[in-house]
């Protein structure tokens, strides 16, 4: 069942409109959350489960990063359920000779920015982390912020207390249309009825996209798929998540057709090791190829040998809001009163998820946030084309 | 990348009669097989050493077995055995992941036939992760292969068949029953069945055969009874047994305690449909046959044109099933490949068909007997582990249930049940059941935990060994 009116009709159950939906119920305001599926069905149930900053860029693009981990040290305080958020840092690290100078190009504009990094050599990065090859690290840029999350917990989390809150949130509804007469949003029709609102948040990750044709927008939001791996459970062997920086090197090669791929590892809560990853354009496809779960596991056991006897027990793989410019598409958008955008995480939902809900609650509450957001609208795409 | 016109995945009796047939007929098989030699559960050999004097200690099926393989390993010129050898996937490219003499590599295929047979139904109830507690095949494989017996005074709770066999093993290796443990009303059913099962007389004097040995042995049979609790510090050391209703619910007032050191499970087995579940395969609900099966044609092709799917992985059915299923499919595939005319294939078919039609209806009268009733998922208490590998307890699935979790993958995800090393195969069939019997229960039942590759926990060496330019 749907409510029958809301004052703000939040689309998409992930990380974006699950935040968003918990903020604007705190702020008193009536909110019906609308999902397909079920609590974190996709991408932000599958995915790194990192909050991450140390690889985002100067600019908006950290600054979105910095203003998140705020939020999620405050949900840690707020919510009632734990979500397995340990904030204790994480390293970039560096395997070879090419990758020096993007590295340090990075940490100088971050410095210079503001959010300055700090560079360790191999001995000290070898200490944070024993688990990785002697023979292939040249060093690592630390940062203390960095960390690991458990999504699902964290949207399971936040609906919780929407609901508590007396936001409505209903899942396994699909959104068959928005109503929009004179300019104006008026509604939202779904398969368990219409809700009357006249205001519509579009946090629908990947299908974002079929969100906006609803109402005649061109939303240039395509899937992007990244695959992982998750070990047996283990004793602490891997204590901060790890970055290869090749990733910030080797231009995603995936987004040619090919498949990409990188070093990222983490150890969960519980014990399992989440490792990865390897991206291509796969469409609205989550299934796994077999050559995406042999280049994981070789980019592993040649940065981590130790661990190469250790047991995989699932693959995962999911698609991920992607834009051209890899930066998310946030706020009101031209000729549409009531309808904003908070979709295109670009992979990094997780970290930027409780920020864009916070975000979007101050835009709807207030009408400015604390993080401009002109940069960040839907018409950057349609300039100069 | 190698290719194969016909992989075959499983060395019990279905993958092997297929294997066999379609041979005959002048197809090129490769057959995977997990194990160290070909014959399954059911044909499984002695190690190398064991000398059989008394074949009949071994089953009856055994020496039928035999001479399967005989003739399988008479055609090794149009079959290639590959041992040893896990599939941990399955891709839309119509290739297979294998593991394989510690690494990995791809096997492409034309036709595939899944024979991957079944495993142990596990029950959960107060005390039955303690040591000492086995599944009937667990004790099986130790009396069998091991020639370990599990304790000195072992109880078999259970029902079916598969419960006598192990039995009269049990006796056969010398060993003390405390007393066997039957859910159903065994008697009452099997005289009423007869009629049903004229053509299977065969396997009716087999049943009695065992069941004539066990009483000899003065093993005591309690029908309609059913284990409530194990308990012990270390390991089992006592075990509460009560009488039970035909819904397999628990009288009030018949519960007693017995001193036991083994407990044997013997809930009937579970269909493993990882592969066809991983392919893409349409799957409905027969507890019946076990679970979630392949739904399938007349030819043993699922859904998923040119993947066939038989035995007990496809319905858990018996070693015979397996057999006629495997022999129809290895022809349809023959005849596909146009190894063999339309016509031939029909006319080698038809006894096998025949056959098939008497076992299944000889199966549909066990069901009556054997078939899980609602009282065995309520066995359960609020602080009973359900998932073992990440030690989720009853009462926190039920509050995961609360909150309109109605699929089993949502319930994956908010309680983390099938998350561990099992990959869901020791909670995953238990949680099913406890989910279909909910009030709130989803119309279409509470599908299956979706597998993902790898299948089988797989070393990240093996995984990595791959090439891809190979």
């Amino acid at each position: 069942m749907v409510p029958a009116e809301a004052e703000v009709v939040v689309i998409g159950g992930g990380i974006a409109g699950s935040s968003t939906a918990y903020f604007l119920a705190k702020a008193g305001k009536k909110v019906a959350l609308l999902e397909k599926g079920f609590k974190a069905g996709e991408a932000s149930g599958a995915n790194a489960a990192w909050v991450w900053s140390l690889s985002r860029k100067a600019g908006i693009d950290i600054r979105l990063a910095m203003h998140s981990i705020q939020i999620h040290r405050q949900l840690q305080e707020e919510l009632d359920m734990g979500f397995e958020y340990v904030p204790n840092g994480g390293l970039l690290v560096l395997d070879n000779e090419k990758q020096v100078p993007f590295v340090e190009a990075h940490v100088q504009a971050r410095a210079e920015d503001g959010y300055p990094l700090e560079m360790i050599d191999a001995k000290q990065t070898l200490e944070l982390e024993p688990m990785l090859s002697e023979k292939n690290i040249m060093g690592a840029v630390w940062s203390p912020i960095e960390g690991t999350t458990n999504p699902i917990f964290l949207v399971i989390a936040l609906n919780i207390q929407a609901g508590k809150l007396g936001a409505e949130i209903c899942h396994h509804t699909e959104v068959q249309g928005i109503d929009v007469a004179g300019g104006k949003v008026k509604g939202v029709m779904t398969d368990k009825g219409t809700i009357r609102t006249d205001t519509v948040v579009n946090a629908a990750g990947p299908w974002s996209c079929f969100i906006g044709k609803m109402v005649g927008l061109e939303v240039p939001v395509t899937p992007f798929q990244m695959a992982m791996l998750v070990t047996e459970q283990l004793p602490r062997c891997v204590f901060h998540p790890i970055m290869g920086a090749s990733y910030m090197v080797e231009e995603d090669t995936g987004k040619e057709g090919g498949l990409g791929s990188g070093l990222i590892v983490s150890q969960q809560a519980a014990g399992n090791l989440l490792i990865g990853a390897s991206w291509r354009d796969a469409g609205y496809d989550k299934t796994t190829i077999q050559e995406e779960i042999a280049r994981i596991a070789r980019v592993n056991v040649e940065a981590m040998p130790a661990l190469e006897n250790v047991r995989v027990i699932r693959s995962y793989a999911n698609f991920f809001p992607h834009t051209r410019d890899d930066l998310p598409i946030l706020g009101k958008v031209d000729g549409i009163e009531g309808f904003i955008m908070a979709s295109g995480h670009n992979g990094h939902g997780i970290g930027l998820g409780p920020g864009t809900g916070k975000l979007v609650q101050e835009l709807i509450c207030r009408g400015r946030t604390s993080i401009p957001l002109e940069t960040l609208s839907l018409s950057r795409f349609n300039q100069g084309t | 990348m190698a290719e194969s016109d016909f992989v075959v995945v499983g060395g019990g009796p279905g993958g092997i009669a297929a294997a066999i047939e379609a041979a005959r007929a002048g197809v090129n098989v490769t057959l995977l097989d997990e194990n160290e030699r070909p014959g399954g559960q059911i044909y499984r050999q002695l190690e190398k050493g064991f000398r059989v004097t008394d074949s009949a200690a071994l089953g009856n099926d055994y020496e039928k077995g035999l001479q399967l393989l005989r003739q399988f390993s008479s055609l090794d010129d149009r079959i290639r055995y590959w041992n040893n050898t896990q599939v941990w996937g399955i891709f839309k490219d119509r290739t297979l992941a294998l593991a394989r003499n510690g690494t990995s590599s791809s096997l492409g295929f034309k036709k595939l036939l899944l024979a991957t047979g079944a495993y142990d139904r596990p029950v959960p109830f107060p005390g039955w992760t303690l040591p000492g507690v086995f599944t009937a095949g667990g004790a099986q494989r130790l009396v069998k292969t091991d020639r370990v017996l599990p304790g000195e005074r072992i109880l078999l709770a259970g029902t079916g068949p598969l419960q006598f066999v192990l039995a009269q093993q049990i006796l056969k290796a010398g060993g003390g029953i405390a007393a066997i443990l039957e859910a159903g009303d065994l008697s009452k059913n099997w005289l009423q069945g007869v009629k049903g099962i004229w053509g299977n007389w065969g396997y009716l004097k087999e049943g009695w055969g065992y069941l004539r040995q066990i009483r000899k042995a003065g093993v005591p049979l309690l029908r309609r009874h059913i284990i409530l609790e194990a308990r012990g510090q270390d390991r089992v050391r006592e075990a509460v047994i009560a009488a039970v209703d035909e819904n397999w619910r628990s009288r009030p007032g018949t519960e007693r305690v017995v001193t036991v050191d083994a407990v044997c499970l013997g809930y009937g087995l579970v269909p493993s449909v990882e592969l066809t579940l991983l392919a893409g395969c349409e799957h409905e609900y027969d507890l019946g046959l076990g679970g979630y099966v392949p739904v399938r044609n007349e030819d043993m092709e699922t859904t998923v044109k040119d993947i066939y799917a038989v035995g007990d992985g496809a319905g858990v059915a018996g070693s015979r099933v397996a057999l006629y299923e495997g022999r129809i499919a290895g022809l349809s595939v023959a005849r596909s490949l146009g190894c063999i005319s339309d016509s031939d294939a029909r006319k080698h078919s038809k006894p096998f068909r025949r056959s098939l039609s008497r076992s299944t209806r000889f199966r549909k009268v066990l069901d009556q007997i054997s078939m899980p009733r609602p009282g065995l998922s309520e066995l359960a208490k609020h602080d009973t582990v359900i998932c073992r590998c990440e030690e989720v307890t009853f009462g926190e699935i039920q509050e995961a249930l609360a909150q309109d979790t109605a699929h089993i993958k949502d319930l994956k995800r908010m309680a983390r049940v099938g998350m561990g090393s099992c990959q869901g195969r020791m909670c995953g069939p238990a949680i099913i059941e406890i989910m279909r019997h909910r009030a709130n229960a989803a119309p279409g039942g509470p599908g299956s935990l979706l597998p993902r590759p790898p299948i089988k926990p797989t070393a990240l060496r093996i995984l990595a060994g791959l090439d891809p330019d190979e």
